[in-house]
């Protein structure tokens, strides 16, 4: 079954239950699980004298951790990781992001609207991963405040590379958006060209979120 | 069609596009533009003092302070100290100072009037720390998050908007104080450096309109 990842395909062979085409670009995270986790399959290539196909398949581990396009000036990580970045290194990690919508939220621990509508958006990354629904979370925890933030995450079920502000206040929210007045939550969500399509400040619902995603995913 | 009308149709066209993109959906607070009155001067607040304060009482004759603030924001701790001494050294120059909660304190216990109370006895405020109790006046401020301060000079008219300083956590990593020199500019009758400024903040918790 080819999964297309980036300008390779990769070619999964298996004897056991198909797996599904995913409609989008996979996610990384999820092309890792494809990898790692069927390490039986890829002894049944080698006992299959493919040994041909082990370059192939080291290319694309290889790629899928973060050697395929990286965003600028941030190292990419799997699974949660929470690393300072400025405006610039937030808007870098948006460009490529490579997903038909990226949500941006700007929170803290401290903030209790932030919170409160945090499962919210992970419940909606659940759901809307697949079509190219990608988040950018950016903590506006103070710096001694990373560990508390990051286990917060943890409890919330993220699994991938989050941001916290770093740098003056002023140039983080004039980069990021004129508009935005610095208060907490705030929230993007940008369409797969990197055009801004939607911004609010302050805490909305589960349907005000959906709503704005799928404005830009497509019904 | 010749050429260039067909260039110009498309052109025009992508900039339609271009601009029904980018105004798609927008929600943030409009805030006072700089030269505006303060709105609801005469709209009377609870004080921690047990009296009741307005805008247009508090004002001084070199201008009048508003600060947006609360009890529970960690942005706010952070500036708190900063504020109180602000406050308490230019009232004495001149300049009318106010202190405003417009928070819901169901949404947040920390903000009931008797937390604001030992707040401003603990901290030293020597100026009004008022309840905003219908979070009407942070909304005709257009007011967003704490805390935010507005400036207006003697005639009334809005010279400053925006944040304490440049560094909420480490007082004495402050590049630029921006409230400060807007105070001092204002004192000597001198332009007003930067006269808007922004920082991160909590958002004001309002209370229900219909309160």
């Amino acid at each position: 079954m080819p999964i297309h990842y980036g300008n390779l395909i990769f070619i999964y062979s298996s004897n056991t239950q198909p797996l599904p085409i995913p409609d989008t670009q996979p996610s990384r995270s999820f092309i890792k699980s494809l990898v790692i986790d069927d390490w039986h399959n890829l002894s049944r290539l080698y006992d299959m004298n493919l040994k041909a196909f082990l370059p192939l398949l080291l290319i694309c581990l290889w790629l899928p951790l973060g050697c395929g396009k990286p965003a600028a000036d941030l190292p990419q990580e799997i699974g949660l990781s929470i690393q300072p970045a400025t405006a610039e290194q937030v808007l870098s990690a948006i460009e490529n992001a490579e997903g038909n919508a990226v949500l941006v939220n700007i929170w803290a621990t401290w903030c209790q609207p932030c919170v409160e509508e945090f499962p919210d958006i992970m419940k909606l990354y659940q759901k809307y991963q697949d079509r190219g629904l990608r988040i950018i979370f950016v903590s506006a925890d103070f710096e001694n405040q990373t560990e508390a933030a990051k286990d917060f995450l943890k409890k919330q079920g993220v699994d991938f590379a989050t941001y916290q502000k770093s740098g003056k206040d002023m140039a983080f929210i004039n980069t990021l958006d004129e508009r935005w007045s610095g208060a907490l939550p705030a929230t993007w969500v940008f369409d797969g060209n990197g055009n801004k399509r939607h911004f609010w400040e302050g805490k909305k619902d589960h349907a005000h979120f959906e709503k704005a995603i799928l404005d830009v995913l497509g019904q | 069609m010749n050429k260039k009308l067909k260039l110009s149709i498309i052109a025009l066209t992508l900039a339609m596009g271009i601009g029904f993109t980018m105004s798609n959906s927008v929600e943030a607070g409009g805030a006072l533009d700089l030269n505006a009155k303060a709105p609801k001067a005469e709209v009377k607040m609870k004080g921690v003092d047990g009296a009741w304060h307005t805008l247009k009482d508090v004002a001084g004759e070199k201008g009048t302070l508003v600060l947006f603030s609360c009890n529970a924001c960690p942005w706010v701790k952070k500036w708190e100290d900063r504020m109180s001494s602000i406050g308490n050294t230019y009232q004495t120059k001149g300049v009318g100072v106010i202190m405003i909660n417009a928070n819901d304190p169901n949404k947040v216990a920390e903000d009931g009037y008797d937390e604001m109370v030992a707040r401003a006895k603990a901290k030293a405020f020597g100026f009004p720390y008022v309840v905003d109790a219908t979070s009407e006046v942070a909304r005709a401020f257009g007011a967003t998050r704490t805390p935010e301060a507005f400036l207006f000079d003697a005639k009334g008219k809005l010279i400053y908007h925006g944040a304490i300083d440049d560094n909420a956590s480490d007082a004495k990593a402050v590049d630029v104080p921006y409230l400060k020199n807007a105070l001092n500019a204002l004192i000597a009758g001198e332009s007003i450096p930067k006269a808007q400024t922004k920082a991160l903040g909590c958002s004001i918790k309002f209370r229900s309109e219909d309160s």
